[in-house]
């Protein structure tokens, strides 16, 4: 029996044979959408004190490193000991604040989605 | 023709995947317990620091060097060897898995129209999406492309065997202790009588090599001469026996610590016998205090299984029953070994059942599930009660473990913006 509801949201049992139950259909996973490319998809963690960034603190970074960075790339660079979001732009690396960064800062990976609590 | 592909200084390398701050400089990677070196980079060769070395007899040269040391990060280190695996196998899935930072590739099927364009090619890839910097070999046999990889680590990062002047070059630049399958006891019986590279072995006379090696090692030298005759495939055999052992951090006397030990290296070793799909009928427990102690106890004790089983729960109860008979209180203890024998196909072991239990599987989609939630969230996060993870003092020391960046949500790399 499957279930279903109507508009007014009342819940009602159809007498409907379960079209699962001939073919099996794994349930969604959110690596269909987010992971690529599981062998070059790494997951990262946010630490932000900044407010007008629209990514919260301890948010979940989606980074592969297998991909190019385009206009408006968001992506993980390597800067002295530290590792730090940047924005591609004029084929060139800003800080999300918009100052300039360093050339000889190299890019890590490239940010696909970004996880956070709501 | 074949490919070997090797990671260069592997688990250096991961760890400076996430400390790339450290690219250039010295690190080494330390065993279980931080008592010897088991991994170098480049520039801690180059210091002259050997490899298993103990930490405490390079204590002045690792604090001099300004060396980075890290304790063993085996998940990381898997995890990062799986993507590169994952990677091969889209090049082609005729791979051999020879170790966690060897691989050999069969090019047999594959369209190359240059080899070292499709090698720097694959290459660039690992380094791209890996991070991990490696160096390919290839020749017309597997002990050539290993041959290959050697040369290659010296001279730019990748080498192609595929003409005799070539090959003739490369082997006379190998030392014939370093030949794939030459033991520290025929290599000096061949330098006494004037052979001392792997090109002079090659172009021996074969009456004269027969005298000196067995049929391996002939095969090795016809190997070396360009006809391939080992067995090429991925040969993850499974395991006949399994054994899980580890020196303690101190040493240990308290019973209900060795209990909890030798519950979890049972559990580890039985999770190892479930994920090769195999069964065990006989259980070994081996408990040793340190050979440096006044008064040395060394005792093991096995026992046959009424049954056949991959039960954690079962194993424990065994091996737990074995300790309490080689315990003595008299002394402390520095090492349990859990080993498990008697290892056959769970299938076919099932199969010869005429009437398969109905606890049994039960108990089997227990294990399973276990088996899934460790996979998932960390080896550990479930276990049996018996393997008291607190305070133990038993747990090997890692105080310079790096975190499990891949393998735990907990241990994520940060990113600062």
């Amino acid at each position: 029996m499957s279930k279903g509801s109507v508009d007014d949201g009342v819940v009602f049992h159809a007498g409907f044979p379960n079209a699962a139950e001939d073919e099996r259909f794994g349930s969604l996973s959110l690596d269909d959408i987010a992971v690529r490319r599981r062998s070059s998809t790494f997951f990262w963690r946010l630490e932000t004190d900044v407010p007008e960034l629209l990514w919260t603190n301890g948010s979940v970074l989606v980074v592969d490193r297998s991909l190019e960075p385009h206009e408006g790339s968001i992506v993980v660079v390597a800067s002295d000991d530290d590792f730090v979001l940047a924005r591609f732009h004029n084929e060139q690396l800003h800080r999300l604040d918009g100052t300039h960064l360093e050339a000889d800062v190299s890019v890590w990976g490239i940010i696909t989605y970004c996880l956070q609590k709501v | 023709m074949y490919a070997h592909i090797d990671c260069n200084n592997f688990f250096a390398s991961c760890e400076r995947l996430f400390r790339p701050e450290l690219e250039g400089k010295p690190v080494a990677v330390l065993s279980n317990n931080d008592g010897c070196i088991i991994a170098r980079s480049a520039e801690v060769k180059a210091l002259g620091i050997t490899m298993g070395v103990p930490v405490f007899q390079v204590q002045s040269i690792v604090k001099a060097q300004g060396i980075t040391l890290f304790s063993a990060n085996f998940e990381l280190y898997g995890d990062i060897s799986e993507r590169i695996v994952t990677i091969l196998r889209e090049v082609t899935p005729l791979i051999e898995v020879y170790s966690i930072d060897e691989s050999f590739l069969d090019l047999s099927e594959l369209d190359i129209t240059n080899l070292s364009t499709w090698a720097k090619n694959v290459q660039e890839q690992i380094r791209k999406e890996v991070g991990m910097p490696v160096s390919i070999g290839i020749g017309p046999t597997k002990t050539l492309a290993k041959v290959a990889t050697t040369y290659a680590k010296k001279h730019g990062g990748i080498a192609v065997i595929d003409n005799d002047a070539i090959r003739q070059e490369v082997l006379e630049g190998l030392p014939v202790e370093d030949v794939w399958g030459i033991g520290w006891r025929t290599a000096p019986k061949l330098r006494e009588r004037g052979v001392t590279n792997a090109w002079q072995l090659v172009s021996a006379p074969d009456a004269w090599l027969k005298q000196h090696f067995n049929i391996s090692g002939m095969r090795m030298v016809d190997e070396l001469r360009g006809t391939s005759c080992l067995v090429f495939g991925d040969k993850r055999e499974k395991r006949q026996s399994i054994m899980v052992s580890r020196a303690f951090g101190h040493k240990v006397r308290a019973y209900h610590q060795l209990e909890s030990a030798t519950a979890s290296f049972a559990t580890r070793a039985t999770a190892k016998l479930r994920s090769q799909g195999s069964v065990c009928s006989k259980v070994v427990v081996y408990l040793t205090t340190s050979m440096h102690d006044e008064r040395v106890r060394s005792v093991s004790k096995s026992i046959r299984l009424p049954e056949a089983t991959a039960d954690t729960g079962r194993i424990i109860v065994t091996t737990l029953g074995l300790l309490e008979e080689l315990y003595d209180p008299e002394f402390s203890y520095q090492k349990v070994m859990i080993m498990l024998l008697d290892i056959v196909d769970r299938e076919a072991w099932q199969l010869s059942l005429t009437d398969p239990a109905r606890e049994r599987d039960e108990r089997e989609r227990l294990m399973a599930g276990v088996d899934a939630l460790n996979a998932r969230y960390g080896m550990g996060t479930v276990w049996h009660a018996v393997e008291d993870k607190s305070r133990a003092q038993w747990q090997s020391k890692h105080a310079l473990r790096s975190p499990r960046y891949t393998t735990n949500w907990a241990e994520l790399p940060t990113v600062k913006a």
